[in-house]
């Protein structure tokens, strides 16, 4: 008898595994390429619903008041590898509720790498830079500053270690024309503008599906897209070059799209796909922090971040480097 | 009221104050030799805790190498996607079925002179630490994405290949330190108590230092915080290889053998194994909730200071909670305590789920429910322990890593289960962006998700423990089987030890006690027991009210003055307190008494009598028939089984019958429901259909064994049998080596002797296994016929030897004091001689030293101690005197002469 109940149990456990993984399963939708079309330009359309750059932006309705966002960005251009972080930024209650009105801040870096010529990774640095705007810690709170450094490792001197300090809000600063290429709106906007016809959906494979509150949408862009874009734009698509690409929308916002281009690296065992852009969003990210030492001074009692008046002017810093 | 609080305190302070003298008492009595009827010294309980310290600090560093989707350092720092993550898991799960088998083997056919476990304590711990450090200090950030893939899969999977040896090396040495449960469990509870005191300090301090290197994000806090701890927890596992010993109930003779399958057969019909197997298939949806702590103070408050604070509290939780779990198996019982866990893991999960969005109400839930889920830390070695017992009961094997070997049959269920929560993170947005979690929205829905999963999971896992039966009192009686057993064989090979002896008739006089004692009605105990509660309480409430009345007229800061009244009052309290206790003890031993019958029935019963079942004589005719062929005679000599034959089952299957029949009879009585049991006979003779099919299935078994092992003696023995591999290889075993070249030289004999052995293990298995049986039924008297006549013998011989291990521990110790004591003495002399130099402005050197002994020799006369005495009888030394030297001489001579005879004695 005792045996017979130990096999019952052992026989309800294994079906309720089965159905659980039936069920697991069924949470899985296949969907069309014309589905995952609209539900793509839906979901970049309430993306940027919050976005001051955005197309559908309204002050009056936005819940996060045109600003908060948080996204990683890497680029593979050529032998050149750059990475962006953009991450704008606010407290929050107890409940989760957003104070943008109070200690906006936004933390900008951008870095630049040579790719490695042996494992094709990222190499060595050529250089870096990075904002901090936000209310000046201590004293003086009223105060708001934005903080730029630079580093170079190029050898040609002409970026040399920059740090420099202006005064200016994080409002002004989003305002800027300046920040403007580094909005959310600026990065999805290629993506945006896409036509139906630009996009080839394998739709026999099971590679675009929702998967309860994740839409995950594979395709191919086509060469005569691609060659349009750059005749009408003056500049190379973020597809270029590729093979696929990936694009994950989570609880009907835009979350990731990575493209891939497929690189032998020696072996058909190690053939795995090269990411050469990914794009990673968040609607919150990370608390900002000012930079350590921003009011430390040198051996000379000099402050070591000097006045720069018209800090955003400075057009010969390293927005030229930056690969859009 | 106010003063029977008081009157409570001051009873509970007194307590406490015993108790903590009892433990000191205890401890320090019981350091280098444990007590009576007790295996362990409290000295080898700190070398395991010690041991468990660096054990802990080095999984701390091998967790961060372990495949799965939450892994920081593999998802959020080197940046491999979570499915990846649980692609290569997969692959590492299919590997180790292989290496799983081959760890098994090993460990479960290691016979070193250090024990089973401690050598991988030893050697594994400096590799796997080593591939650690090599692995963190890649340099990740000129990696392309295919060279991080490949280089974690490969650290990962190299980590996992060593890792359990090592692991699990030091949980099966806690499960074999003594042979008896309630030890055991002490032991462990000691340990996890002290060992936890490590987690607890570097889960404080790892997330406040973590800032300074960036984070768990940053591969800088691997390097230089985690690494370290690793590296240190090394060297500190060698105390438990040290300062250990493995204590395994079985026959002192030579280890048999355990194969592969035929272990795993022995795991797997064992059903309390299968009930706690099926339980721990749920506790990845159990688990689910354990990230959510860390997801909350990362990415929600992110505050790692306060983080590191309330890691270290929670760690508290965890080491209570140890020490509490020899105190809940008492109350509760095996079952009780598995029951009281999984339900309250369900409330207060559920409680979890409640306020999740409140961190420091999340946190007091989450550190209650760790201090009920650390119960297990300590209870399921134990408990693992006793399903080893039974499972060795059952199949006379000792299988100790074979027991993971046999869980690889839920290996299917762990790789289908291990993509359910990376589903459900993918489903709610953490596909590789792990930032996603800053956002409370994403983070929060997660989070009501897997609460909820938990508490499904908590649920799943309680169900199968609903059939788990196998009590303290069933355990007690395998063990006294098991030591029957094994009495039984030390009795031919001549190991058998006095204290083996009077443990052995001891525990089975009382078995024979319990056996034949009345077994009184639980339910009228039970009422008599509530009667009398009934009355202590009105005792109680009585005294007290008269109590608190004078003490109300009493003025105050007088001492209340006991009346005649309150005086009888208070008498008659403690009658119908004491009379409440004995009643409810009569109860309980009621209880226990009827656990105890079941237990003797199910156990010790079959013990006795198995060689009079069909299924043994059969198999022992067996036996005969193959052991009456020479074993060089094997290859040329066919197995003649004519003689064999399955037994009339008749009789046996109406002995079934009526024995079912009056278990049921009485099972109905017991409940007062009345009525008669059925008539069994019809089952009993689809028992006995079956077990004739059985034993001729046996039979056809062994003849095609016979027919295999013919081949392999001529494949592995084509010039037949040179000699005993199995006395070979002992014998190179016992070889005692003094220096490294020796042990190199020996350790190459050791192994080429284990090949030889190892070959004729497995073409003579059924050989060895058909003599190990005939022995086994000429033994089988041996307890009744020998043993229980050499019990005043064998007592008055383990007092004899524990007067002589006490009196040399006590000269052992005498000559020690006297050391110290001299030691101090020349310190004191050399300090006095020194500001007698100073006062007379002379230079203080060795010959100053020399003339201030001399010429206050009588001032520092050393006092005679009971010490001195017994240590040899000599007067005490005198410094200073012509004579000091040679007294001192004979004062260590003495220590050394009572050291030498102590180790004549034991040679």
């Amino acid at each position: 008898m005792k045996t017979k109940k130990l096999i019952c149990i052992v026989s309800v456990t294994v079906i309720m595994l089965a159905i659980a993984a039936t069920a697991m399963t069924g949470c899985t939708t296949k969907l069309s390429g014309d589905e995952a079309y609209d539900i793509l330009m839906e979901a970049l359309d309430l993306s940027l619903t919050g976005d001051m750059y955005g197309p559908a932006y309204d002050p009056e309705t936005s819940e996060t008041n045109g600003y908060i966002f948080a996204y990683k960005e890497a680029v593979r251009s050529g032998d050149v590898i750059t990475n962006t972080n953009v991450n704008v930024h606010c407290d929050q209650d107890a409940s989760y509720n957003l104070h943008v009105d109070e200690d906006l801040m936004v933390d900008l870096y951008q870095e630049t790498w040579n790719v490695n010529a042996v494992t094709g990774g990222a190499g060595s640095k050529i250089g870096d830079f990075g904002f901090i705007v936000g209310p000046y810690p201590g004293a003086d709170s009223n105060v708001e500053r934005i903080y730029y450094t630079e580093n170079s490792s190029d050898g040609s001197g002409k970026y040399g270690n920059v740090k420099v300090y202006d005064e200016m809000t994080a409002e002004d600063f989003i305002a800027s024309e300046y920040f403007r290429r580094y909005s959310l709106a600026a990065r999805l906007e290629e993506l945006r503008q896409m036509p139906r016809d630009a996009f080839v959906f394998d739709e026999d494979a099971d590679n675009i599906y929702q998967q309860i509150n994740l839409v995950k949408i594979t395709f191919k862009v086509t060469q005569t897209y691609l060659d349009k874009y750059a005749e009408t734009t003056g500049r190379q698509s973020i597809f270029a070059g590729s093979s696929y690409a990936e694009i994950e929308l989570t609880f009907g916002r835009f979350s990731n799209i990575y493209v891939y281009r497929q690189e032998n690296l020696g072996g058909s065992f190690f053939n795995l796909p090269q990411e050469i852009y990914s794009l990673q969003v968040t609607y919150l990210g990370k608390n900002v922090a000012f930079p350590g030492g921003h009011d430390a001074k040198d051996e000379n009692e000099n402050p070591v971040y000097t006045l720069s008046d018209g800090l955003l002017e400075r057009t010969d810093l390293a927005f030229a480097k930056a690969v859009v | 009221m106010a003063s029977t609080i008081k009157r409570k305190i001051n009873e509970g302070i007194t307590q406490v104050k015993n108790a903590a003298s009892f433990i000191i008492t205890d401890v320090t009595s019981h350091w280098s030799k444990p007590g009576k009827g007790n295996y362990v010294s409290y000295k080898e309980i700190l070398n395991y805790s010690i041991g468990g310290m660096g054990q802990n600090m080095l999984i701390y560093l091998l967790g961060y190498m372990a495949l799965g989707v939450t892994n920081t350092l593999f998802a959020s720092t080197i940046g491999i996607r979570p499915m990846h993550l649980q692609n290569m898991l997969t692959v590492q799960t299919i590997l180790n079925i292989v290496f799983q088998i081959i760890r098994g083997k090993i460990v479960d056919n290691t016979n070193t002179r250090w024990g089973r476990f401690r050598p991988y304590l030893a050697i594994m711990g400096a590799p796997l630490a080593i591939i650690s450090v090599i692995f963190v200090f890649l340099p990740f950030e000129s990696m392309s994405y295919s060279d991080k893939y490949t280089a974690v899969f490969v650290f990962a999977i190299a980590i996992s290949i060593g890792q359990p040896l090592y692991q699990t090396a030091y949980t099966n040495l806690g499960s074999v330190i003594s042979p008896s449960t309630a030890e055991r469990s002490k032991v462990l509870a000691i340990s996890s108590l002290i060992y936890s005191f490590a987690p607890t300090v570097y889960q404080l301090f790892v997330p406040i230092f973590s800032n300074l290197t960036g984070g768990f994000t940053d591969i800088r806090t691997y390097k230089f915080i985690v690494v370290p701890i690793g590296i240190i927890g090394v060297f500190l596992s060698f105390f438990a290889f040290f300062g250990c010993k493995e204590r395994i109930v079985s026959s002192k003779h030579f280890v048999k053998k355990v194969s592969i399958i035929g272990g795993c057969v022995a795991v797997w019909r064992n059903k309390y194994w299968w009930l706690r197997t099926v339980s721990t298939w749920f506790n990845f949806l159990e688990g689910a909730y354990l990230v959510l702590f860390g997801w909350i103070y990362i990415y929600g408050t992110q505050d790692m200071n306060v983080y590191g604070i309330l890691q270290t509290v929670l760690s508290i939780a965890s080491g209570l909670s140890m020490f509490a779990t020899p105190f809940f198996l008492k109350w509760l019982g095996n079952k009780g305590i598995l029951l009281f866990h999984n339900v309250l893991n369900i409330v207060f999960i559920g409680c979890m789920l409640a306020c999740y969005e409140i961190p420091l109400l999340y946190f007091l839930f989450l550190w209650i429910n760790t201090f009920i889920n650390q119960l297990q830390l300590v209870y399921n070695p134990v408990l693992n322990a006793e399903v080893k017992d039974s499972i060795q009961w059952q199949s006379g094997k000792r299988v100790d890593y074979m027991l993971e070997v046999a869980a690889l049959i839920g290996t299917p269920v762990t790789i289908l289960t291990g993509y359910f929560l990376p589903y459900i993170y993918e489903s709610y947005g953490l596909t590789v962006n792990y930032d996603v979690l800053y956002d409370p929205s994403v983070r929060n829905s997660l989070f009501y998700m897997l609460c909820a999963l938990s508490i499904l999971g908590a649920a799943l896992n309680l169900a199968p423990y609903f059939l788990y039966n196998l009590s303290r009192e069933k355990h007690s009686m395998i063990v006294l089987a098991l030591k029957y057993r094994a009495a039984n064989t030390d009795y031919r090979t001549g190991d058998l030890t006095p204290h083996q002896v009077k443990d052995l008739v001891e525990s089975y006089n009382y078995m024979v006690e319990r056996r034949d004692a009345a077994q009184p009605d639980i339910k009228e105990k039970k009422e008599e027991m509530k009667a009398a509660k009934a009355v202590f309480k009105t005792a109680q409430k009585e005294y007290e009210a008269l109590y608190e009345r004078i003490e109300k007229d009493t003025p105050k800061g007088e001492e209340v003055v006991k009346t005649d009244e309150l005086l009888a009052l208070e008498e008659i309290y403690h009658q119908q307190k004491q009379a409440y206790k004995d009643a409810r003890f009569a109860y309980k031993d009621a209880c226990k008494l009827k656990r105890d019958k079941e237990a003797i029935e199910e156990f010790i019963v079959p013990e006795i009598g198995k060689w009079d079942t069909p299924k043994m004589q059969v198999k022992l005719a067996l036996s005969r028939a193959v052991v009456a062929i020479d074993k060089n005679d094997v290859v040329s000599t066919p197995l003649d089984l004519s003689g064999v034959q399955v037994p009339d089952l008749t009789e046996w299957a109406a002995a079934l019958a009526e024995k079912k029949r009056a278990a049921k009879q009485a099972k109905l009585d017991s409940r007062g429901k009345g009525g008669t049991a059925p008539d069994m006979t019809e089952w009993a003779q689809k028992k006995a259909a079956r077990m004739t099919k059985s034993l001729e299935a046996l039979i056809k078994r062994t003849a095609l064994r016979y027919r295999i092992m013919q081949k392999l003696s001529k494949l592995f023995f084509p010039e037949g049998l040179v000699c005993d591999y199995e006395e070979a290889y002992r014998k190179e075993l016992e070889v005692v080596c003094t220096t490294k070249e020796e042990k190199k030289a020996q350790n190459k004999r050791i192994r080429a002797a284990q090949f030889k052995y190892n070959r004729f293990a497995s073409a003579y298995k059924l050989y060895i296994e058909s003599e190990q049986v005939i022995l086994d039924y000429d033994d089988r008297n041996n307890f009744f016929d020998h043993i229980l006549g050499m019990y005043d013998e064998c007592v008055a011989e383990a007092a004899r030897i524990d007067r002589e291990a006490e009196e040399k521990a006590r000269a052992e110790k005498a000559a020690k004091d006297a050391e110290i004591a001299e030691i101090k003495l020349e310190r004191r002399i050399r300090k006095d001689a020194k500001k007698d130099a100073k006062a007379h402005g002379a230079a203080f050197d060795e010959a100053y030293l020399e003339k201030f002994k001399q010429e206050h020799a009588d001032d520092y006369a050393a006092p005679t101690t009971a010490a001195d005495e017994s240590a040899d009888g000599a007067p005490p030394c005198d410094i200073g005197a012509d004579d000091a030297p040679q007294d001192a001489g004979q004062t260590s001579d003495g220590a050394s002469d009572a050291k030498k005879e102590g180790s004549d004695n034991e040679d």
